[in-house]
Parts: C-alpha cells; structure tokens; sequence
C-alpha cells in the first residue's frame, strides 16, 4: 500500500524529532542570565528584519499567521496578518497601530507608543522575585533549531506564567507559552517557518486589503504634551500586591465619545489599563466579563461612566481592579 | 459558502467527515491548488501543534504526496469509463488518510512519551483545531467590536515589549463575551 510506504519514514522522522525535544539542563548558570536572556529577545524582536509563519493556539483553537517585521534607520514596521479564517491584518509603525477586520468590515487605527523593554523592572530582581520566580531552565530544540527556556512562574493568581523558548544563534522568540498559576496552557505561539535577516520588500510590509468600503474609526489624541492629563478624577482604591500605577492619560477613544481617563498599573511584567468614560447613553454599557485568549477585560458602570479594565491577566485581577475603582 | 469549505477541510484533517461529504470534497481539493495549499496549512497547523515539525517544512507536502501516489500503479478503479475522473480523487483521499495517519500517530507518541519531557508533555492535544467559533457581542453594545477593541489596541501599546505578541490576539479572534447587558 503506497500510504503504508509513507507512514514507515514519516514515523522514524517524526520520532527522531520527538526523541530530540528534551529539555538539558544546566548546572552551572549564572543568576542574572534569565533576565539577559530576556533582554536580549525583547531587543531582537525590536531590531531584526525577519518574516515568519507561527501558529497561534487558545481556547482549543489553532490558528496559523504570518509576521513580517523590519527595523531601519526610520524606525520599526511590522505586519501581522492571518493565515485562516478571516484575513485580519495589524500594520504598525512608529506612529499607528491599523487594525484592519475585513469579517467587520471595519478599520481601527490607533496611535503607536515606544515600547517598553522587556521586563519592565530595574537590573535587580528584588522588585519582580515576590511576585514571580525567574528561572533559565535549559536548551531544548524548536523546529529544529536550538533555544534557550526561559521561565517565568507566577507566585499568586493574579498573575499568569510564561515560557519562552529563545534562539540560542539569534535571540528570537521562536515558541512562547503563556498559562495559568496552576501551570494550565492558556497560549501558546509557535514559529513553523522564520527567515531572519533577509531583506523585507517593500510589499511585504503593505496590506493586502484597502479597507475601501469598510468604517474606519480613529482613535484621538491627548497623549502630546500640550495635552496635560491634569490629576486622575478616578482611582483604583486596592490593586493586587505588586501593580503600581506607571501611567496616567486622558484620551478620546471613541468616535464622538467623552475622552476617557486611562490608568496604566504594571508589576514589571503583567500590565492591566483601567479606562473610565462617560457614558453617553446608558443602554450601552458593557458589564461582566470578557475573556481574548489570555486578554481578559472587565466592564462595570460607575455614576454614568463606562469602567473597563484590560490585561493580559487572569479574570480574577480584573475583576477585583475593576470593583475597587472609584472618585479620587 | 467560503466558510463552510473551510470547516470542511477541517473537518477532513480531523477525519470527521462523512463519506459522501468527503468524495465531494475531495473532488473540489483536486481540481483548485488553492484548497489544496489551505489544507497543507491546515496540516501543518495540527503538526506545530503536536511539536513535531521537522527543521525543513515542506508545504507542497501535499501535492509531492499527491505526485508520489500518481506515480504509483497501486490504486486501480475498477471502470475505465470513470477512471480518469476518480483517479485524482482516490489519490488525494489516501494522501488525506496519510495525514490522517499521521496524526493520529503523532497524538500516541505523545501519550507514550516519558514524563522526563515537560516541553512536550504540557502541550494540550487539542480537537477541534481551526473550528473559529465566534460568540456574538451583547446585542447594541458600542463597546463591542470596535468599542473594546479600541480599548485593546490602546492597552497593548503600553503593555511590555514582546513585539507584536498582544496583537496575535486581535488578529486570532473575537472577544468571547460572557458579559450581559
């Protein structure tokens, strides 16, 4: 039988791969060199041209995208762009984030900020160690190629784990895992074809869809320094040990809306926005929970405000963010 | 109707489709490269997500397939009046079968496989792959879809630098809302 013929090399192939994803572990590594490890992939993500096919899983569900990122004198552009199902695209430069949705028939442009280093804490790990324990946890192989595991492990619930399987030639992020305290996958994104270094044509940075046809909504401003935020009118009277706030705007977020307070908390690694605006109409409130993966979002009406917080947390810290907010 | 086509393929990477629906399919596999291409992707897809890809990724692996069994005298239909339409088909339904096979394989190596691989072991064997399963925002809801994306796409410009990580989301798909009105 021909199919015979084939599974009798595919099984040796693919248990010959199998065999070879085991993880080493090292003896002797330095304490610090998680963090530099980290560092180094968060700079290598910013700073190389690559283009790349991963496949993205959540909630049971798996599916495949391309990346195409190149960094020049004029600064970063990246493409994002799904390869199943509706072909959603996310182009960003130093300037805006457009998110195009051809299944919404709509376009979303926002404005891009400088990205923060990754973790976002000082050098020592005194600030991050109560909250998380960092651990370099040895090579395995990815798609062939040697990676460096890096670990990070939640100490409470409010907080999610992440794995990052890092080049070992390169320092690109070639597989990341996101889960639950209890060690649960939640996420997991995997490259299955990366060029790095090569040129990125100019094509390859543009999108596939004009958007022609479609609504746009433009996100406003008030993130310039003539914009002065003034004081927060609103607070968020008890946060989860760890997130302080490292960010205050006010901006206008929705086409005719009021512009909106927006607190940024972070504990160096998770960051949680906390939005209040002012309803324009009652009838149009979103409360409860929303949940995008490992994106959770909470929504809950204050004195006619829309109060919404979003993070890359668990449910549990949302929510519990979202019910102490309040009037200064 | 684009939709469905793709549930289908799903459905037949997943060996969930009912005989008649599959020689359907199949039929429209053989004659459009296009469908061909999603369904080495599909493949591929449930590949990355057993952790067993090989360091070369081949995605005509279908069509070489395809190629190879042509080239085999092995499938024979029994009337010559039919043959040249049903020869393409049978192909390409053992190359499905292969695949079938595969990882149907690939999901027992990993149940054989000793505790000493946590990469592997942690990875969720996952059934219903590529099944996009859309929850509807609440009705009359500003917030949703371009409201709380607004907010989303916001939020992830200051969240810490893991490139375009945060955006994998939006792309990937909707809110599941479980909020009420």
């Amino acid at each position: 039988m021909a199919s015979n013929k084939i599974v009798k090399w595919l099984l040796p192939a693919l248990l010959a791969v199998a065999a070879a994803v085991s993880l080493q572990a090292e003896a002797d590594i330095p304490p610090d060199s998680a963090r530099q490890w980290l560092g180094n992939m968060s700079r290598s993500l910013q700073s190389l041209d690559y283009d790349g096919t991963f496949v993205y899983y959540h909630d049971g569900k798996l599916e495949a995208m391309r990346i195409v990122h190149q960094a020049s004198a004029g600064g970063e552009k990246e493409r994002l762009m799904s390869l199943t199902g509706s072909a959603r695209e996310v182009l960003r430069d130093d300037k805006a984030v457009t998110c195009i949705m051809p299944d919404k028939k709509s376009v979303m442009v926002g404005r891009s900020r400088p990205r923060q280093p990754f973790p976002d804490v000082p050098a020592d790990l005194d600030s991050l160690s109560p909250y998380y324990q960092l651990q370099d946890v040895g090579e395995d192989r990815v798609a062939g190629l040697m990676t460096r595991v890096i670990d990070i492990t939640p100490r409470d619930k409010y907080r999610y784990g992440y794995r990052f399987w890092i080049d070992t030639a390169n320092y690109m992020l070639l597989k990341f895992e996101l889960s639950a305290v209890d060690g649960t996958a939640i996420e997991q994104v995997m490259f299955t074809d990366l060029r790095v270094g090569d040129r990125i044509p100019a094509a390859a940075l543009e999108p596939s869809l004009t958007g022609e046809g479609y609504n746009w909504f433009r996100q406003g401003g008030g993130e310039n320094p003539a914009a002065a935020p003034g004081q927060p009118e609103w607070t968020v009277k008890q946060t989860p040990a760890g997130f302080v706030m490292t960010n205050y705007q006010r901006k206008r977020l929705h086409q005719g809306g009021e512009p909106a307070e927006h607190m940024v908390f972070s504990d160096g690694l998770a960051t949680v926005s906390v939005y209040v605006e002012k309803m324009l109409d009652n009838s149009t409130a979103f409360t409860g929970l929303s949940s995008m993966g490992a994106m959770n979002a909470y929504g809950a009406v204050l004195d006619d405000h829309q109060v919404t917080v979003v993070g890359e947390v668990p449910a549990a810290t949302v929510q519990s963010m979202a019910r102490t907010v309040g009037r200064r | 109707m684009k939709e469905k086509l793709h549930e289908q393929l799903s459905a037949l990477v997943d060996d969930e489709l009912e005989a008649a629906e599959q020689a359907l399919l199949l039929r429209q596999i053989g004659a459009d490269p296009l469908l061909r291409e999603r369904l080495a992707r599909y493949q591929l897809v449930s590949d990355a997500l057993q952790n067993h890809l090989p360091p070369r990724l081949d995605i005509g692996f279908h069509d070489s397939v395809q190629a190879a069994l042509q080239a085999e005298p092995a499938i024979h239909v029994a009337s010559s009046r039919f043959a040249g339409m049903v020869k393409p088909v049978a192909g390409l339904a053992v190359a499905a079968s292969v695949a079938v096979v595969a990882v149907l394989s690939l999901q027992s190596i990993r149940t054989e496989a000793p505790s000493s691989t946590p990469a592997v072991a942690s990875a969720p064997v996952v059934q219903d792959y590529l099944r996009a399963e859309i929850k509807a925002p609440p009705a009359g809801s500003p917030y949703t879809p371009q409201g709380l994306n607004a907010y989303l796409v916001n939020h992830n410009e200051y969240a810490v630098n893991r490139g375009m990580l945060p955006y994998v989301r939006l792309v990937g798909h909707e809110m599941n809302v479980d909020g009420k009105q």
